[in-house]
């Protein structure tokens, strides 16, 4: 008899040391919410590239007493994703993914169309205007109060962007940053659904048909001057735009210097791929139970789909004055290309141009637009972080 | 309402700077253009036609009349791509065979050489 006792007893200490007893209805509902997110991310391919890790990264944080996330405590190291995540909490692992997109993007687009940059400014008015929604909401739903810093993070979805997103919210509101990259990241994925829509509603089919010029070509000196001249320009109109912009440049005075090829190839490579691991596992793993499970996170998500909506409004909309002052040159479409997302959102415009007019190509001349947005937002992240941060 | 004039300011300080920077860029952008296409822009007042003569060597000897004129546009094609230039600013003044002085043997050796390194 006394040795099933000591059987059970034993039992029982195995059973209290097993995250099973840890279990709560709130982590239940978390580790769901990762599987559902894993599930788009592998069989709806939504951004796999950083929804996979993301979500991997929110079901570990949210398995109970692994202690993935824990910071050293008793004279125990800490879990790995802690470790992990300082990269983010220090801002460094989002300049570095932007050495990477610099490396990949060619520039010359914009080059060539200097006056398409205009809309990649145009459509960062999406994040203030989620901004600014975020700061009246409490009046319209009183349980959702968002800060000046949190409401800032939040816009910057708008932005379309998600390491300038990342950057700004780990420095402005660290507790945000699940809902707020699972939410960059689903509505970057989602936008050839979002923006074709607003696309034809502000355009007459006159417009969408228009036919460009074709792009000068663009010198090898001029692509070299290019990322220079930004990154001095930028850094010193705004000093806390300098680690994003600089990096960008950085990475794409590599590449079109044309004499570091192994460099370049590390850097949109190997360096971004294994950024781009540890970034998207620990950002999922912010999301614990108490930062996601809150009616903020809806909040989030509504106001990140404004955000990315008014952008693209508002680039469409400076697209049609531009067609006006152009006197019919400028399609408007390519304005919906400035939120960023690239190259999601020039392809969108590119496939919506080819609806009217199957023979119109649109792609380059939104891509200028689309890599100007890439510095928009990072401008619109510089002068947030030095407003609240 | 304070709270909402305070995001208003930096809604407008936002985009303000965002318009700034940007604009700035694209008038920098518009001095690499002028820089650019300065040289380029006195190519197109005096147009310079290079005048080339070719004389290429052809194996082949039988070959008709009106392929040459496509002979002539690949060919000027090829020099204008190899000079950095268009072909309008080449004109082909004279187009004609020679017959190699290499005799038969040698033109067979040569080729079964070429083909070898491949």
């Amino acid at each position: 008899m006394n040795f099933i006792n000591m059987i059970v007893e034993t039992l029982g200490d195995l059973y209290s040391t097993s995250g099973f007893a840890g279990l709560t209805i709130s982590s239940v509902i978390m580790i769901g919410i990762s599987l559902i997110l894993m599930y788009l991310a592998i069989k709806k391919e939504y951004e796999p590239l950083l929804l996979l890790p993301i979500s991997f990264g929110m079901l570990l944080t949210n398995l109970p007493l692994a202690g993935m996330m824990a910071g050293p405590a008793n004279g125990e190291v800490g879990g790995i994703l802690y470790y992990l995540y300082q990269g983010v909490k220090l801002g460094i692992f989002p300049p570095l993914i932007f050495l990477g997109v610099g490396a990949m993007t060619d520039f010359g687009p914009l080059i060539a169309n200097p006056r398409s940059i205009l809309l990649g400014a145009a459509a960062q008015f999406g994040i203030f205007f989620a901004f600014l929604g975020a700061l009246l909401l409490k009046y319209v739903i009183p349980v959702i109060h968002f800060t000046g810093a949190e409401a800032a993070s939040i816009g910057i979805i708008g932005g379309a962007d998600g390491p300038t997103a990342i950057y700004l919210t780990s420095r402005l509101a660290p507790h945000l940053l699940g809902p707020i990259a699972v939410a960059a990241y689903s509505y970057m994925a989602l936008v050839p659904i979002i923006q074709p829509p607003i696309m034809r509603a502000l355009t007459t089919e006159e417009e969408r048909k228009v036919k460009m010029e074709q792009l000068r070509p663009v010198s090898q000196n001029e692509k070299i001057l290019f990322p220079i001249i930004v990154t001095i320009l930028v850094s010193l109109l705004l000093p806390s735009a300098a680690p994003l912009v600089g990096m960008l440049m950085f990475g794409n005075l590599l590449r079109e210097s044309g004499v570091v090829g192994k460099l370049v190839e590390t850097a949109s490579n190997a360096l971004m791929y294994i950024i781009t691991i540890f970034l998207g596992t620990t950002v999922g793993a912010t999301a614990s139970a108490e930062n996601f499970l809150n009616p903020k996170t809806l909040g989030i998500l509504a106001l990140g789909l404004v955000a990315f909506s008014i952008g693209t409004a508002a680039g469409v909309l400076f697209g049609k004055i531009m067609y006006k002052l152009s006197g019919g040159k400028v399609n408007p479409l390519i304005g919906a290309a400035g939120v960023s997302a690239v190259p999601m959102a020039a392809r969108v415009v590119q496939k919506v141009g080819k609806e009217e007019n199957p023979t119109n190509f649109l792609l380059m001349h939104a891509m200028g637009p689309n890599v100007a947005g890439v510095i928009g937002s990072a401008v619109a992240a510089g002068v947030l972080l030095s407003i609240f941060g | 309402m304070e709270e909402f004039l305070n995001g208003l300011m930096v809604t407008v300080i936002g985009m303000g700077v965002t318009f700034l920077a940007l604009i700035a860029l694209s008038y920098i952008l518009d001095i690499f253009r002028i820089l650019a296409e300065g040289p380029s822009s006195k190519k197109v007042e005096e147009p310079k036609q290079e005048e080339i003569v070719i004389k290429e060597e052809v194996y082949e000897e039988e070959i008709p009349e009106q392929d040459d004129l496509e002979l002539i546009a690949v060919i000027t094609a090829a020099i204008a791509a190899s000079l950095d230039t268009t072909t309008d600013q080449l004109r082909v003044r004279s187009f004609r065979r020679i017959n190699s002085n290499t005799s038969a043997w040698s033109k067979a050796g040569r080729i079964s050489q070429v083909q070898n390194t491949f």
